[in-house]
């Protein structure tokens, strides 16, 4: 039997939502909200979905190792500057999650944050002693999510001389978030010590 | 019975005899093989919704795939993983869009897990790292937001602009 192979005229915009919706599952929330952002209407009607919006993680974390998914600081911008405001837009703020890499991110974009009413930060990649220091000092910067009702804080780091306080947390923090009604915490703070013989 | 064979005919009324091994990797072939009791050589499966070129692809497809373990089950929390296609997979995927497209929908509509899988991966592959204009270029998408709604999304990202 012999058979045409003709060139088909289906594309992806004539697929039904159901298979986009599988075939946008195998991507990262992140690559998807990069790539379809205002691409066409029914398309971004169809990524604004909460699955796709609800949790938004800018770290992978491959063999219990975090680091940062977006190679790029200008694909990073581009999220912050365009695409997180316009989930805001779209009102799916109650569910949305954010882990994020406090080293590299989230103070010079904090304000486009403000809006989210919880709010998951998971910092990571603090065991070089430079972040480290910049992280701690950085710390107090927490306070700008003056509208975060739910609060949630994953913290690890080494220190040289002291351990991180409960009461930094309470003075710089928790005091200047006064709309906020849960707070989970899981902070660690490592000291290695050399015992010279 | 090893070997057996039945007839599956496309929308454009070709025939392929297929065995019912392979053939039963489609779970809606299997549950009209089931329901239907058919058993005849001389019975013949109608696929309406595929035509020959993508029916021969799929058949190719089941074929190498026959011995393959049943897909694992749907999990929400699996690490998302485009990068496990094999080789003879990718191979077999090197078509034009169209063609890609059909078999998604043949596979959705035989519902063929492992097919369905492999091919909405390679689109997933093909969308990743693409801006929203290399995708309108990709896959031929028009934009079709009014210039005012595109001025109203800038404006809704203009108070994020100011640090």
């Amino acid at each position: 039997m012999k058979i045409n192979m003709k060139y088909s005229c289906v594309e992806l915009n004539d697929l039904p939502d159901k298979i986009l919706l599988i075939i946008f599952k195998k991507l990262d929330n992140l690559e998807l909200l990069y790539s379809f952002q205002g691409v066409n209407k029914r398309l971004n009607e169809i990524m604004h979905d909460p699955i796709f919006t609800s949790r938004l993680s800018f770290l992978r974390l491959p063999f219990k190792k975090y680091i940062k998914k977006f190679s790029s600081d200008i694909i990073l911008n581009r999220f912050c500057s365009q695409i997180l405001s316009t989930i805001h837009a779209a009102d799916y703020p109650n569910f949305f999650t954010v882990f994020i890499n406090l080293t590299h991110l989230i103070f010079d974009y904090y304000l486009m944050f403000h809006f989210l009413l919880k709010i998951d930060i998971e910092l990571a990649n603090l065991f070089l002693p430079i972040e480290e220091i910049e992280n701690q000092r950085k710390i107090p910067n927490l306070k700008c999510f003056v509208f975060s009702s739910e609060f949630g804080l994953s913290f690890m780091t080494t220190v040289d001389e002291t351990f991180f306080h409960g009461n930094n947390l309470k003075q710089n923090i928790l005091d200047h978030m006064s709309q906020f009604k849960q707070f989970t915490f899981d902070i660690r703070s490592v000291m290695c010590i050399l015992i010279m013989k | 019975m090893a070997g057996h064979k039945i007839k599956l005919q496309s929308s454009d009324g070709d025939t392929f005899d297929v065995e019912v091994e392979i053939a039963k990797q489609s779970a809606t072939i299997k549950t009209m093989l089931e329901d239907l009791g058919m058993d005849e050589e001389e019975d013949v499966i109608p696929l309406p919704n595929v035509n020959s070129a993508i029916l021969k692809k799929v058949i190719q497809w089941a074929t190498h795939h026959k011995d393959d373990p049943p897909p694992p089950e749907d999990d929400e929390n699996r690490e998302k993983n485009t990068n496990d296609i094999s080789s003879w997979d990718q191979d077999f995927l090197k078509v034009d869009q169209g063609t890609l497209f059909e078999l998604i929908l043949a596979a959705n509509y035989l519902d063929i897990k492992g097919l369905l899988d492999v091919t909405c991966k390679t689109v997933a592959n093909m969308i990743k790292g693409k801006t929203p204009e290399e995708i309108r270029r990709t896959f031929n998408i028009k934009n079709d937001f009014t210039p005012q709604e595109e001025e109203q999304i800038k404006k809704e990202n203009e108070w994020c602009e100011e640090k």
